[in-house]
This record gives C-alpha cells, sequence and structure tokens, in this order.
C-alpha cells in the first residue's frame, strides 16, 4: 500500500534573479504611466470625466462637419470648415484641455512626494521631466490629429469622387499632421512649464489660461486701437494665436482668426516667435527639473 | 563581511555650512543603526548614497559605485523616507508594479513581485483599495514595499517607524527584523528611539556634527556591566542587612534597585540564602547594562547647525 | 518615582464624559482623576486620546459631562489658561519669527509682566539659548519641538498638557526633554504626556492612563494594573547553574502554570501567582544546592501590559 503523499511549498521571499532592464524600460514605464495619469486610467470615474468631456468637445465638431458634409454634397462643401480651418476652432478646447490636464502630470508627484521614489531609481531628473513631457505631447498629438483625419475623411467621403478629391488635396493630410504638432508642441511646453512655478494643479491652470485670454484682449486691443504695422507686431502680444498663425502659413492661406492684424509681421519672425515661446519655457522646464533632488 | 556602502573623505558643504566633514566609513551587509542629532548629517549622508546629492569632496560608493553620476548604480538600493511620498489615488497593486517596472523589472515580473511584496509586508485584500483610503500604519507598510519591491541589496529606512502606535511599531520593527534574516536584504536604518535599534540592529553608525563619532556592533555598546542589581517588592532592609551579614555590601537609594558591585563567583550563593532568609520577594536579578542611550548621555556642546534641509 | 498624595485633590478632573462627532463616537463616557506629577496618556491610534487633551484645554466641549482643571471650569474660562500650558502635536509655526520672538510673543498672549526674565528662563529651561535669535524657518525639528516647549510654558503653568513632545527629537534632546520633565513634576506641578514611545513613558511616567476605542481601559501605576491582569500568568526567566533540576523542581509547585528551558539554558516559567514565586525561585535553589544567577520578568514592562490590555 502506497503511503499518502503530502508537500509544503515555499511561499516565503524570493529573491529575483530575472531580468533587470535598466533606462530605456523605466523611460517607457514612464511614458505609459503618463499618458494614462492625463486620461485618468486607474484613478476611478472622476479622474476620467474631464479629458473625456475635451475630447468629446473635440470630436463633436468635426463628426457635424462631416454629418453636414454628407448632406450637402460637393456643392456645400467647399463653404464648410476644412481641415485648414478646423485649428482655428479647435484651438480653444485643446488649449483648455492642456491648461488643465498637463499640471496634472507635474504637480501631484511632487505634492505628494512621489518624486522622491523616482529619483533613487535608475533614472535620472531629466529622464523623468522628458517622459512627462513626451507623455502629454503623444497624447496631445492624438487629440489634435484624430478629429482631423474623421474630418477629412468624412469630407473626402462626402464629395461626389472620392479618389479625385484625394488626388487634388492629398498634400492637405501633412499640413494638418504638420499643423496638428505645431499646436500640439506650443499646448504641451507652456502648461507643463507653468506647473513648475506651483504644487497646485488649479493655480498652474489658472496661471495658463489667464496668461492666454489676458494675452488674446491686450494683444488685439492694442493691434485693433493702434492699427498700421506697429499695430501688427503689437498683436503677437496675442501668444495663443501663434500656432494658428504657423497653421496658416502651413496651408498658404490668409488668417482669419483672432491675431490676424500679426499676417503683417514677417513670417520668419512669426516663426522665431513661435520658437521662442516653445524652446523658452521648455528650457526652464528642463532646468527646473534638473536640479531637484527630493 | 562585505562592504555594501563607503564613504571616502566625503564632504558636503552648503554654501559655508559643513554639513559632512571629509568622512570615512563602511557600513557593512545586514542591518545598521545610523544615528545622530538632527542637521549633523545623517539625512545628507543617506541622500549622498542613494544619489539624490553631489558629494562636495570624496567620494560616496554604493558596492563600488557612485550613485549620483551613474544611475544603474541605484537599481539595487531602496528607499523608505520619513516624508510623505504616496499618491493617493491609486491602488497600492498598481503603485508597486509602476515602481517596479521602473526599478527596470520586465511587466509580468514586476506585477508578480508587486502582490508577492505586499504579502510579505502584511498587506493582502487591502492592496487592492487606494491608497489614500489607508491608515498610517498601511501606508508605512506600502512605504517599505516599494523600497524592496525590486530586490535591492540594501535599503535606506528613515524614521519607519514616525507617527505609529505601539503596535503598530512593533509590527515595522519585526517586519524590518525579517527583511535582514529572512529575506536577506541589508538595511540602513535613521532614527532617534534607542529601542528601534535595539531591536533591529546588528551595528551602529553615529555622526554628529560631520563626523563619524562611534561606529560597531550593537552588543559592544550594550554590554554586561560588573554591577549587579537586585529588585525586591518588599522587606528590603532585611534584605540588605541579610546581604551585610554574609559580607555583601548593597548600595541603593530609597527605593530602588540594590547594586552589588564586584560580585565574586561565591557571591551568587550568598544572594540566595540572604533572600531566603530576608523573606524578601525577588523580583529581578540581573547584572547592569550599558544603554545606547548612553552615548548621548555624555555631554558634548550644542551641534545645532540648523540647516532646514539637513533634516 | 514621585510619591503621589492619594488623598489630595485631583488637578484634572474628567467626569462622565463623551465626545461625539455625528456618529463617531471619539471618546466614550470616561471618568478619571489626574493628579500632581507626570501623567502618561496612552492608546493606539485613534483611541482618543487627542480628543481628550483637546476638551481638558477647553478647546474643544465634551458632549456629555464635565471637566474641571484646578477646580474651575475650562470652558468659558479665559483665566485658566495663566495656569495652563499647552502643546499641540502639530503646530504651524511662522518660519520668519525668531525662537526668542516666538516665546517672547506667547509670554506677551499669556500677559506677563516681567517678559524678558520669563522668557529667558524658559529659553535655558530647554536649553536654546545659543540658537534663541536665529528665524524658527531655520531650526530642525528638534528645535523647534523645544522652542514650542518653551513657549507653552513661558508663563511658570501648574499645569502642562503635552501631546507626543518628544517627537522628531534626537536622543540626546530626548534625555534632555526627559530630566527637564522630571524637574517640572518635582516642584509640585502636574505634567500630562501623550507619547506612543512606551520605553520612555515607562521611566518617565508616575502613572498612566490607558485609551482604547474611546474608553478608558486602565489607569494608575503600570505594576499595579498588571497584577491586575489576572488571566495572564507572568513570565519570568531564571538563569541558574542547573537548569533541568531547576525546572524540575518549579514544575513541581501547584501554582506554577507551565516551565520550559530555552535555547540559552534559560528556564522560563508561567504563573498566575507572582508573590509565591518570588519567594519559591530562591528557596527551591537553596535545597537543591543550585546557584541562582539571574531572575528577570518578561512581560512586566509597560509595553507588555500594553500589548495586553490592547489584545483583550
Amino acid at each position: 500500500m502506497n503511503k499518502p503523499q503530502g508537500e509544503v511549498f515555499d511561499i516565503g521571499y524570493q529573491p529575483y534573479e530575472g531580468a533587470r532592464e535598466g533606462r530605456n524600460a523605466a523611460r517607457k514605464a514612464l511614458l505609459i504611466d503618463g499618458m494614462r495619469t492625463a486620461l485618468g486610467m486607474g484613478r476611478g470615474l472622476t479622474a476620467k470625466i474631464l479629458p473625456g468631456l475635451l475630447f468629446l468637445a473635440l470630436l463633436i465638431p468635426a463628426l457635424v462637419f462631416i454629418i453636414i458634409a454628407s448632406v450637402v454634397g460637393q456643392t456645400g462643401i467647399d463653404d464648410l470648415p476644412g481641415v485648414a480651418d478646423y485649428y482655428q476652432g479647435a484651438i480653444y478646447p485643446v488649449l483648455i484641455f492642456s491648461a488643465i490636464i498637463a499640471p496634472e502630470l507635474l504637480t501631484t508627484d511632487r505634492r505628494n512626494g512621489v518624486l522622491s521614489l523616482y529619483l533613487v531609481r535608475p533614472i535620472t531628473s531629466s529622464d523623468y521631466i522628458i517622459g512627462r513631457w513626451l507623455a502629454f505631447f503623444l497624447l496631445s498629438l492624438i487629440v489634435v490629429w484624430v478629429p482631423q483625419l474623421l474630418l477629412y475623411i468624412g469630407v473626402n467621403l462626402g464629395s461626389t469622387d472620392a479618389w479625385e478629391y484625394l488626388r487634388d488635396n492629398w498634400d492637405d493630410i501633412p499640413r494638418f499632421l504638420l499643423a496638428g504638432a505645431a499646436l500640439a508642441l506650443f499646448t504641451t511646453t507652456l502648461p507643463l512649464a507653468a506647473a513648475a512655478f506651483t504644487d497646485r494643479r488649479a493655480i498652474a491652470a489658472a496661471l495658463v489660461i489667464g496668461i492666454w485670454v489676458i494675452a488674446l484682449a491686450v494683444g488685439n486691443a492694442l493691434s485693433d486701437g493702434i492699427g498700421g504695422t506697429a499695430g501688427a507686431w503689437l498683436a503677437l502680444i496675442d501668444i495663443g494665436s501663434t500656432p494658428l498663425h504657423i497653421n496658416d502659413m502651413i496651408f498658404n492661406q490668409a488668417s482669419d482668426g483672432p491675431g490676424r492684424a500679426a499676417e503683417e509681421v514677417p513670417k520668419a519672425v512669426r516663426i522665431g516667435w513661435y520658437l521662442i515661446l516653445v524652446a523658452v519655457p521648455a528650457a526652464f522646464l528642463y532646468m527646473k527639473y534638473r536640479k531637484v533632488s527630493a | 563581511m562585505a562592504e555594501l556602502l563607503q564613504a571616502a573623505g566625503l564632504s558636503k558643504h552648503y554654501g559655508s555650512t559643513v554639513a559632512l566633514d571629509s568622512v570615512d566609513f563602511a557600513v557593512p551587509s545586514g542591518i545598521t543603526g545610523l544615528l545622530g542629532p538632527n542637521g549633523a548629517g545623517k539625512s545628507t549622508a543617506i541622500k549622498l548614497f542613494l544619489g539624490l546629492l553631489e558629494p562636495t569632496g570624496g567620494q560616496a560608493l554604493v558596492m563600488g559605485e557612485e550613485p549620483y553620476s551613474l544611475p544603474a548604480a541605484r537599481s539595487r538600493l531602496g528607499y523608505m523616507p520619513e516624508h510623505d511620498c504616496l499618491p493617493s489615488a491609486i491602488t497600492a497593486s498598481e503603485f508597486l508594479t509602476h515602481m517596479a517596472r521602473v526599478s527596470g523589472l520586465p511587466a509580468a515580473d514586476a506585477r508578480t513581485r508587486a502582490a508577492d511584496t505586499l504579502r510579505h509586508v502584511g498587506l493582502d485584500e487591502e492592496r487592492y483599495r487606494s491608497i489614500g483610503e489607508y491608515s498610517t500604519g498601511m501606508k508605512q507598510r506600502v512605504k517599505l514595499a516599494q523600497a524592496i519591491v525590486h530586490d535591492p541589496v540594501m535599503v535606506f529606512l528613515d524614521e519607519p517607524t514616525a507617527g505609529l502606535d505601539p503596535m503598530g511599531r512593533e509590527e515595522m520593527l519585526d517586519l524590518i527584523r525579517r527583511i535582514g534574516t529572512d529575506f536577506g536584504i541589508s538595511a540602513l536604518v535613521s532614527t532617534h528611539l534607542m529601542g528601534d535599534v535595539e531591536r533591529t540592529c546588528d551595528e551602529i553608525l553615529v555622526i554628529d556634527a560631520g563626523r563619524v563619532t562611534h561606529q560597531g556592533a550593537v552588543k559592544g555598546f550594550t554590554e554586561e556591566t560588573q554591577t549587579m542589581y537586585i529588585e525586591v517588592d518588599d522587606r528590603r532592609d532585611q534584605l540588605v542587612a541579610a546581604l551585610a551579614d554574609r559580607g555583601i555590601e548593597a548600595n541603593g537609594d530609597g527605593h530602588g534597585p540594590l547594586l552589588i558591585e564586584n560580585l565574586s563567583d561565591d557571591g551568587f550563593d550568598a544572594i540566595r540564602d540572604a533572600l531566603v532568609a530576608s523573606g524578601a520577594p525577588l523580583r529581578r536579578l540581573a547584572p547592569g547594562r550599558a544603554q545606547l542611550s548612553d552615548i548621548f548621555k555624555a555631554s558634548g556642546t550644542e551641534r545645532e547647525s540648523g540647516m532646514s534641509n539637513g533634516q | 518615582m514621585t510619591d503621589r498624595d492619594a488623598n489630595g485633590t485631583p488637578t484634572i478632573r474628567v467626569d462622565s464624559v463623551s465626545k461625539w462627532f455625528g456618529n463617531v463616537v471619539a471618546v466614550n463616557d470616561v471618568s478619571l482623576e489626574i493628579r500632581p506629577g507626570i501623567t502618561g496618556l496612552l492608546g493606539p491610534n485613534g483611541a482618543g486620546k487627542t480628543t481628550l487633551l483637546h476638551m481638558i484645554n477647553g478647546l474643544s466641549a465634551p458632549s456629555e459631562g464635565e471637566i474641571t482643571v484646578l477646580g474651575e471650569p475650562v470652558r468659558n474660562n479665559p483665566g485658566i489658561y495663566n495656569r495652563l500650558g499647552v502643546m499641540a502635536e502639530h503646530e504651524a509655526v511662522y518660519g520668519f519669527f525668531t525662537g526668542r520672538a516666538f516665546v517672547e510673543f506667547s509670554a506677551r498672549l499669556y500677559g506677563l509682566n516681567d517678559v524678558p526674565a520669563m522668557v529667558d528662563k524658559a529659553i535655558k529651561a530647554v536649553n536654546m539659548a545659543d540658537a534663541q535669535n536665529r528665524p524658527l524657518g531655520e531650526y530642525s525639528r528638534g528645535m523647534r519641538q523645544r522652542m514650542r516647549l518653551a513657549a507653552s510654558m513661558v508663563h511658570d503653568p501648574e499645569v502642562m498638557l503635552l501631546d507626543e513632545p518628544l517627537s522628531g527629537t534626537d536622543p540626546r534632546q530626548r534625555i534632555e526633554f526627559s530630566e527637564l520633565l522630571a524637574e517640572l513634576a518635582k516642584d509640585g506641578r502636574t505634567i500630562v504626556v501623550s507619547s506612543h514611545i512606551l520605553e520612555e513613558v515607562e521611566t518617565l511616567a508616575d502613572s498612566i492612563l490607558l485609551m482604547i476605542s474611546g474608553k478608558l481601559a486602565a489607569a494608575g501605576d503600570y505594576r499595579a494594573i498588571r497584577a491586575k491582569l489576572d488571566e495572564r500568568p507572568y513570565t519570568v526567566s531564571v538563569g541558574c547553574s542547573e537548569p533541568r533540576r531547576m525546572a524540575a523542581a518549579l514544575v513541581g509547585l501547584d501554582e506554577v502554570d507551565s516551565v520550559t528551558v530555552d535555547a540559552e539554558g534559560r528556564v522560563i516559567v508561567l504563573s498566575k501567582n507572582v508573590s509565591v514565586l518570588q519567594l519559591a525561585v530562591p528557596k527551591l535553589a537553596q535545597d537543591a544546592g543550585i546557584r541562582l544567577e539571574r531572575v528577570e520578568p518578561l512581560d512586566d514592562s509597560l509595553e507588555s501590559v500594553f500589548g495586553y490590555l490592547v489584545d483583550a
């Protein structure tokens, strides 16, 4: 007769003998975590509301235009806002989306002290800030490209000959991709830089939105009031419209949004101004985080 | 014993303030207590070994490498800060997994080790609840868990029992002891409580005014003395007399314990007989013992340098 | 340990006091008396210690019951604060104040006459004279704690309520603090200290108050409390020249519950009747000709008592 068998398994602490992947894996983890945080994933329902609402705010106009396009047919299409004009309206939800959500990626970690825990791992503080920036930038790209893509396809389908439309307007695609990227670059960097000033997300958001709104008001008021070439240059104060200038330059069209007076200013200057508005906050952000030592 | 941490001529200056003054010491494997007055260089030393600060002079080496300039050197280190450092909106499980990944563990391993580590620190179903809902004791456990999830060689624990009530403190100290003995992880425990050191540490290192003032095995600082202490619940005077009858001088003030110096081996029997003869109920008979706190009782000039970032 | 006059009037009297916040009963029908000397207030987190202290210092009103300090009610009685000093667990202080200015501010609030002298005395007592002219923002935690203590005692109060006063202080400061408190108590003051560090309370306090879940679970001298825990046998470790024979002798006593010999050769005895054991051990050793080298109670500490009470 066989003796009954029994075994006890060791579920105590086991040392880890597996792979240790190094900096790139850590950066990737940070990137994914950054994107998830911004979207509110894994953080309950309330955290998802804001990103969800804003994404809808961007999608809905695109969808509406598509529906209208399919109804009015070829003749009406040219009158509808197309990919070239989309950002003129979409910029506001994107600005708000970024101002409110981007700081979340930085302020929460500072406020609850998690940053110290990152810094004692095999990454550097520049890895951290680049990872956070990249996370939001990629998310913003998705946010600004998807509606444009839908709009483009929708309008395309609405036209009488889709292939002909595509052949004639294929260059719209790289244009809106570039314009979207320019917008995303702008709306990612400024809010994150603002978040470096304060630990409270609401203050960072208020700071950024405040700056944009004031710049809009002051810039346009001055430029309308003074007029002429001086007025054109003064319109550059409306920094929020800088991505729109880039958009218009890419699509080679006249500006007719706010800050349009600045159209007179030479292209090189406007491009330079845009680059300054992106590079300076970026540099500031980078320098601020390089010195952090928990 | 292998030297895990090494300070070689290590200095750190903040402007004109000298936090560490060209110190040399080595921390072996095992559990070492780091003691010293506030603002005297303790936290600075920890931050230098974690790579959070750059030395002004000399080197802080972790297993031979410099953690400040070489991020990879930090992969075998863990840190349990004193301050709050946990997010409140996510679950312990998710947080640990994320931290494990940032420490370089592949996704699947990160997940399983996170779950195992939380179990080992005593968090069971709670690990699926948001950290924001946790008590202080549970949060301390999560802090400890993220410090060991990647199986480090050494962890730095800064005031691990702060804010815990007596039972919580007891459990945390047991956990720390287990980390050393069962998990095979070395630890540097920075604390102000001698009780914490006595219960967990094999060695101590004392940093005062930027210098190392004491270092060595705990046992060396808590040796038994030559003095015998006797505590009785009653008939104390009768006992003193009975001892004197047998040629033993017992001193003591008021109602405190009786002290007998330089007892010979035969003296024990005399004590025993004196106890029986006097009918004094014996509460305690034991040699005196040096205390860790004696290190700090020796008078020294006040060394508060008052740096707010030296805390 | 100071002898206490058990027949004198208690300094602090808490009479059937309860405090609730909505459904949460933080303090549940507590009655106690506190006399001069140092009393340790202990208990797990959330036991109601801080709530109780807030009621004793008049910051919050009991939902039920009465509290008197030095014979007077604490509520609606600003005058009582001339004789009462309070140090809360967490306190924000203005970083730009110098330490001295902070204590002076406190002294003025108490309406003291000779502010400089009283301030000097308080600062000297906490050993902060060297750093008194630096801003609080530059102090380490331990230094801040000491200045806060100075500020809470600058008016030389008769009664002091201290919530975790040693929190954040380093070993030397802890020793000095404890010595200071012992000095103050010797002069007849009534000091209540709430703390989680039991080994310190054990040496510092003359008596303890233990709260569990809002109720008063025990009060008095911890050894006397231990004696009342009938269901817990005392554990005593005996070191001697012949452990096995000693063990055999001990197990023969009716009053002994169990005897074991540990890895180091010590005989571990459990007995509910410690007084019988205290006389029996030397006697049995003598009868058997065994050399008695060491007798140590293992669960005689405040920590063991605390553990037993909380577990119950």
